[in-house]
């Protein structure tokens, strides 16, 4: 695992809800399809939320499937977040991602994304993460015209 | 039924303590009560836990690729992200 491109959560809704009335659809289906056949990475946290989304516009059997379709991927590395043994150390933890202005499923993500130094890039359309992860970030579009450079 | 197991002699120790302050007549009873339990967590959890499970244990055989799951809900627009 080296190099590690991730995905947000965003990213993937737009692609498998098939957002077309979203404004950013085209990239990001650009995007994907350039980083086809390449390993990627997402949070679990990144999972859950879109199978939180799909169940709620397709159907519940859909989400479930979804999941455990990414669970036996080749292409994708599902991230977990270290293991906390209380409340007092997954508090101490996340309030230093909080107090970088992150909301809490944000600082979540943040989280796990900064504990797997294989991360190299993020890829998102939020633009508050820019800056506050230690990680770069892109956006799809930005990731596309890069890459044809 | 006899069944045989190997477990490292630290878990025997704790296991002889168990039985020694009486919670335990002797260590097949402690064994099979762990089993018990061992059977009542799996029976309740869900086959996307179990997964997860085998998932972390590298346990999960790998084949495909997700992203070819593709819903058909175009009418729907930027609105999603923010619900």
């Amino acid at each position: 695992m080296s190099g590690l491109i991730t995905l947000g959560p965003d990213v993937l809704a737009i692609h498998h809800l098939s957002l077309r009335g979203d404004p950013h659809w085209r990239d990001n289906e650009e995007a994907l399809a350039k980083l086809r056949g390449t390993p990627k990475a997402l949070s679990i946290y990144t999972l859950l939320d879109l199978v939180g989304m799909v169940s709620r516009h397709v159907g519940e059997r859909s989400g479930r499937d979804l999941y455990l379709s990414y669970l036996r991927s080749e292409e994708h590395t599902i991230l977990f977040p270290p293991h906390h043994d209380s409340w007092e150390e997954h508090i101490d933890k996340v309030m230093r991602f909080l107090a970088r202005g992150l909301n809490y499923r944000d600082a979540l993500e943040a989280m796990v994304i900064e504990s797997t130094p294989e991360v190299e890039l993020y890829l998102s359309w939020k633009s508050i993460l820019v800056g506050r992860v230690a990680v770069r970030v892109q956006t799809p579009a930005d990731y596309v015209s890069s890459a044809r450079k | 039924m006899l069944l045989q197991v190997r477990i490292s002699s630290a878990l025997v120790r704790r296991i002889d303590e168990l039985c020694q302050e009486g919670l335990f007549r002797n260590r097949s009873e402690a064994v099979s009560d762990a089993i018990r339990m061992l059977l009542a967590r799996y029976s309740h959890t869900s086959p996307e836990a179990r997964a997860t499970a085998l998932y972390l244990g590298g346990r999960l055989g790998r084949a495909g690729n997700p992203e070819d799951i593709v819903f058909r809900a175009e009418e729907r627009g930027a609105g999603v992200l923010e619900e």
